[in-house]
Parts: structure tokens; C-alpha cells; sequence
């Protein structure tokens, strides 16, 4: 037999794809190549010691994608041919994915752009290529979410003008702006945002309540796509431990300034994970955990761990997490306070949750649910009984940093809202805590520009002054906000079923 | 501290500065206990403006469907001015109180606190 050609095992191919074809420059510096991995202050002795936390080429990404793909279309084809939307548990389980369409997937086509940056941005070849894979994994994110999601644009509403509200909605300022302060800031410091503090630290609280709870509550299309996300996301977390360790172990001068982001992307990641606690809490029918528990699974069991374990480079857990785990029993009902008195001016519909549903609340959360709560959901749903829906007509506070309405009560005083002020430039600025406060201290340059939509609203910059004028520049039509019962999505939803059980009744 | 940047300064104003309101200022307001109305209030006023005018024609309207609203005495206000202890003449306009653009008020209402003894 003749000899065949020796084939390069991944290993080698590898190395002469990536590092093979990096070359040190020497018509122009290398600091002028690469203008932007110095100035944030982290020191690189020997880009050489990365270590690929996954050997990826070319061909074998696209091979495995590929395969992904047949899979992900294959499954949602048969889902809108079977019009799986009737198998959902409840229509105001919509309302979770809606969240995710407005809110989160735009953050994957933010990621895209960021990790197409960061592809550019490094000097080191295995970093470089690391983020140019992340890279176009966030655009398929971003494709496969809208794919799956588009199916429900034909059924429900709140769907149809994502990219527009993304981009004016006082709500999702919360996700745009803590992507934007990311990729605003130098290559190091966004790396460690993305690929550490949320893909590492805290995308567990993100996906596996999420995907499960799709799962659970008869969203096969999401289901899938989150599925299809998951190999994806381990590299992504994989990296964002290289990155630390690597940054930790190439300086000793390095550990105050990632410390420092640790801190910072903790807390912001934390404040936006408030919303996604909520959407699990209230907007899924079919419950799989509370926040509480998987804050005691993801954050306190886990998050501590890797901390434990980070601690040999000098690292400490990052800043008031101590507080976040304070506000375990209260903030996602905090949230859907907020979001229930102004879901007039969403497109997502809210409700009161059902005697079932608040007896479940009551088990998770307890005597503080029991007493402030609850009786305050039965006082609104009283309200709504007697035909006055309670809604919040005036605009709210809202912190400079975070972007969310300040609802936020005192760590040790969960009966008194907490309202920080700092002042800069001869302007005042308020913050929701001291998590927050301190962001804004130590960059007040850049957070003074802060997009803030109350501000903006009363500026004459979002069509006019008042609420309903504001409505109107999002484009959000009365049908598809404010209450469930009664909405739109509430009588399609009841038709539907009724038709079903009167089919299955015909042809019995 | 200060932030860092590329290039020779990294200077821009605040995009909550005064001049943007005109002869306006922005305040912000919360009547502690009645959590209800989650956050404190924001608002473009007139600093001319006496402030019981503003208590009672503006303020007090924004919580209609609290029971605590129609019985409400502001000359009772228990006051806070950026979270500091502080007594305002109602009489008297937002400038002559001290009460200036982004200024954070806070009111406790000794008697009317709220809802369920949470201060709901």
C-alpha cells in the first residue's frame, strides 16, 4: 500500500492555523498595531504563556456549528408545522420570552460586536482567535434566538418591533447599557466583564433556570435553542477563567485593577439579573426554582467555591455580595412591583399572580413575602376587581449606573427605599446603592453621560414630556401592554384552548 | 480616581445638566412607607414654584390610590433633604428652601405610614 499523506491531528493543526500565521511586526511597532491592549494599566510580560482554552480551527467550527444547525431547524420547522404554540403551559408564560427577545438577545448581537473587537484588539494570537470563535458564536446566538423566537411573533404580541424599543424602552436600558459601559471600556476590562463576571460567574443563574423553565413550561423552541447554545457557552466560560488567571499570573500589578472589575461586573451583573429572577419567578406558570434557591445554589454554593478557589492569586469575593445575598428574599418581588405598576409603558403584559402561585412565593420566601408582599398583591388585585387597575403614572428615579428605576430598599431595611446621591461636576447623580455609588465614583467621566430615559423624557428628547407621548415614540400600541386579563394574548389564548376542546370533543 | 482613556483628555458633560431643562429643575421626591409607588418620583418644575403648591397640586396627586392620601397634613412632614435631616418652609418657593436641580427629598408622615404595618 502506498504511504497516504500524514494528517495533522487537531493539536497541530491548531498551531500552525493560529499562532503559526502571527508574525511580530516590524515596519510599524506593535504598539501601534495594537493601540489598545496597554492603556488600561494591565501588564503582558509574555503573551506566549495564554493557554487556548480550546483548540479550535476553522473547519472542525464549522463542522460541529453545522451539525448544531441541521438539528436547531430541523426541531423548529417540526415545532411551527405542529403549531406548538398551543403546548405552552399559559400565555403569560410569553411574557418570559418576550423579555429574552427584547432584552437578551440583542445582548448576544452586542457581544458579537464586542468579541469582533476584542478578536482585533489582543496582541496575542491565541487570545485574538479565542474571541474571533466567541465572536461569531454570539452572531449565531443571536440568529438562532431570533429563528426560534420569530414563530411566536405570528401568535402573540410584543414581538414585532424588538430592535426599536431595544434601543428606547426605559426597560431594556437596564441590559443595553451594562453591554455598552462593557464595550466601552479597554479589551481587558471587557473580556472580564463578559467572559468572566457573566459567562463564569453568573450565566448559570441565567441559562439553567431559563432553558429548564422553557423546557417546563412547553417552549420546545427555546428549549432547543438553548440546548444548542450550551457547548457554546462552556468554551465561553472556559475562557473567562484563562483570561483571569492568565492576567493574575503574567503581574502582580494586575490583581488590584481585576479586582477592581470584579467588583464593578459583579454588582452590574448582579442588578441586571434582578430582571431575569423576576421573569423566572412571576412570568413562568409552571415554577422550577425560585430566585432564592438558585441564588443559594449558583451564588452561594458555587460562586463561593470559585472564589475559594481563585483566592491563591490574591482575589477576594467581589464587593457587596453580602448584599446581594440580603436581598435574596425581595428583589424579584421588588421588581414586579415596579414592572407591574408600569407595564403601561412595555410592551409585556403583567398580572397578580394566582392563589396557587402566591402560596408557592409564600413557601420560597417566607415570613418577609408573608407580610409586605403579599398583602400588597391582594390590595392591587383588589383594586383591579373594583376596575381600577393600579398603574404609576409619574416617572421614577432612576439610577445613573445600573438604569433601573430606583425601587431598591436599604440592605438591612427592606421597608425604606434607598436612594444614593453623589455629585460631580456641579451636577447631582443618584444611584440605588452602594454598589452602584462606588461605579460611578471611580469613573464619573464616563458615567456623567449616562442615556438615563426619565432624564431623557423630560429633556423633550423621547417625543415629548408626558407618558403617553413617550408611548408613542416607542411605538407600543395599547393591546399589546398593561394587564394580562383581559389582553389581547389573554382572549387569543382562551379562544384557542376552547377551540381545542371542542375538536377533541367533535371527534370523540 | 479617574477614569482611563486613549488619546489627550477625555472630558464630556453631564447629560443631566441643568442647562438641558431650561429655566427648569429636575427634583426627586419619595414619601417614605407607602411602597406601593415603588420609587421616588421625578419631576421638571419651576424652582420658583412654593413648594406647599407643588405638595399638594402635584405631589399628593401622584398618589391617588393610596389610603393615606386624602388625610395627608405635609405641615406634619417628617423632611430629608440628599438623605440629610433638614425643615423646609412650605410657604417658601424649591430655591428659597435650598431645594436646587436633582435635589433628592425625602418625607415620613408620623400617623400615616403606609399600608398592612409594612408600609405598604
Amino acid at each position: 500500500m502506498a504511504d497516504k499523506p500524514r494528517r495533522l491531528n487537531l493539536n497541530q493543526k491548531y498551531q500552525l492555523m493560529t499562532r503559526g500565521l502571527d508574525w511580530e511586526t516590524t515596519y510599524q511597532s506593535m504598539d501601534d498595531v495594537f493601540p489598545y491592549d496597554k492603556y488600561e494599566g494591565i501588564k503582558i510580560k509574555d503573551w506566549d504563556k495564554w493557554q487556548d482554552p480550546f483548540r479550535l480551527t476553522m473547519d472542525a467550527y464549522w463542522k460541529y456549528q453545522a451539525e448544531k444547525e441541521r438539528k436547531l431547524y430541523a426541531i423548529l420547522d417540526s415545532f411551527a408545522q405542529n403549531n406548538s404554540q398551543l403546548n405552552i403551559s399559559d400565555a403569560r408564560y410569553m411574557n418570559a420570552v418576550k423579555i429574552w427577545m427584547q432584552g437578551v438577545t440583542p445582548l448576544e448581537y452586542a457581544a458579537f460586536r464586542g468579541y469582533a473587537m476584542l478578536g482585533r484588539g489582543f496582541r496575542g494570537a491565541g487570545a485574538r482567535v479565542a474571541c474571533q470563535f466567541q465572536s461569531i458564536d454570539e452572531m449565531r446566538h443571536y440568529q438562532t434566538q431570533m429563528h426560534a423566537f420569530s414563530h411566536y411573533n405570528k401568535f402573540f404580541n410584543g414581538f414585532r418591533q424588538y430592535s426599536r424599543i431595544r434601543d428606547r424602552a426605559w426597560y431594556l436600558s437596564i441590559p443595553k447599557s451594562y453591554f455598552e459601559d462593557a464595550v466601552t471600556a479597554g479589551p481587558f476590562e471587557l473580556i472580564t466583564a463578559i467572559s468572566f463576571s457573566f459567562e463564569y460567574v453568573l450565566t448559570n443563574l441565567l441559562f439553567m433556570p431559563f432553558v429548564s423553565g422553557a423546557a417546563y413550561n412547553g417552549d420546545m423552541a427555546t428549549t432547543t435553542f438553548g440546548f444548542s447554545a450550551q457547548s457554546d457557552e462552556s468554551r465561553h466560560m472556559t475562557l473567562g477563567l484563562e483570561v483571569i488567571k492568565f492576567m493574575l499570573e503574567q503581574h502582580e500589578d494586575n490583581l488590584p485593577i481585576v479586582q477592581r472589575w470584579l467588583d464593578k461586573w459583579f454588582w452590574r451583573g448582579y442588578r441586571l439579573l434582578g430582571l431575569v429572577g423576576t421573569m423566572m419567578d412571576y412570568m413562568l406558570p409552571k415554577k422550577v426554582m425560585s430566585w432564592r434557591q438558585a441564588w443559594e445554589i449558583y451564588w452561594e454554593e458555587s460562586g463561593m467555591a470559585l472564589f475559594n478557589d481563585l483566592s491563591r492569586y490574591g482575589l477576594r469575593p467581589p464587593k457587596y455580595h453580602e448584599v446581594a445575598t440580603k436581598e435574596k428574599y425581595r428583589i424579584t418581588h421588588e421588581f414586579w412591583s415596579t414592572i407591574y405598576q408600569f407595564s403601561h409603558a412595555t410592551a409585556l403584559y403583567t398580572w397578580i399572580p394566582t392563589n396557587e402561585e402566591l402560596d408557592w412565593f409564600s413557601a420560597e420566601y417566607g415570613e418577609l413575602f408573608d407580610t409586605v408582599y403579599r398583602p400588597r398583591y391582594e390590595y392591587w388585585a383588589e383594586l383591579h376587581k373594583n376596575g381600577e387597575r393600579f398603574f404609576q403614572k409619574r416617572l421614577p428615579v432612576v439610577c445613573n449606573v445600573c438604569q433601573i428605576p430606583i425601587f431598591h430598599t436599604m440592605p438591612d431595611d427592606p421597608l425604606m427605599n434607598c436612594c444614593l446621591v453623589t455629585e460631580y461636576k456641579g451636577t447631582k447623580h443618584q444611584m440605588c446603592s452602594q454598589g452602584c455609588k462606588d461605579i460611578f465614583d471611580h469613573e464619573p467621566e464616563k458615567y456623567c453621560q449616562a442615556y438615563i430615559p426619565p432624564q431623557q423624557i423630560y429633556q423633550g428628547n423621547c417625543g415629548g414630556a408626558t407618558l403617553e407621548a413617550y408611548k408613542e415614540w416607542l411605538h407600543i400600541k395599547e393591546e399589546e401592554t398593561g394587564e394580562y386579563y383581559g389582553s389581547e394574548d389573554h382572549r387569543m389564548w382562551e379562544e384557542w384552548k376552547a377551540q381545542a376542546a371542542g375538536t377533541a370533543v367533535a371527534s370523540a | 480616581m479617574a477614569v482611563k482613556f486613549v488619546g489627550d483628555s477625555y472630558d464630556f458633560p453631564c447629560a443631566n445638566r441643568q442647562e438641558n431643562y431650561g429655566d427648569d429643575i429636575n427634583i426627586y421626591v419619595v414619601w417614605d412607607h407607602h411602597l406601593i409607588y415603588c420609587a421616588p418620583n421625578a419631576y421638571r418644575l419651576p424652582p420658583g414654584m412654593k413648594f406647599r403648591d407643588f405638595l399638594e397640586q402635584v405631589f399628593a396627586p401622584d398618589y391617588p390610590q393610596h389610603p393615606d392620601t386624602a388625610g395627608v397634613d405635609w405641615d406634619q412632614g417628617v423632611w430629608q433633604l440628599e438623605n440629610e435631616p433638614w425643615q423646609p418652609d412650605l410657604d417658601k418657593s424649591f430655591t428659597e428652601n435650598g431645594i436646587a436641580h436633582n435635589s433628592f427629598i425625602r418625607v415620613t408622615t408620623p400617623g400615616l405610614e403606609g399600608m398592612h404595618g409594612v408600609g405598604n
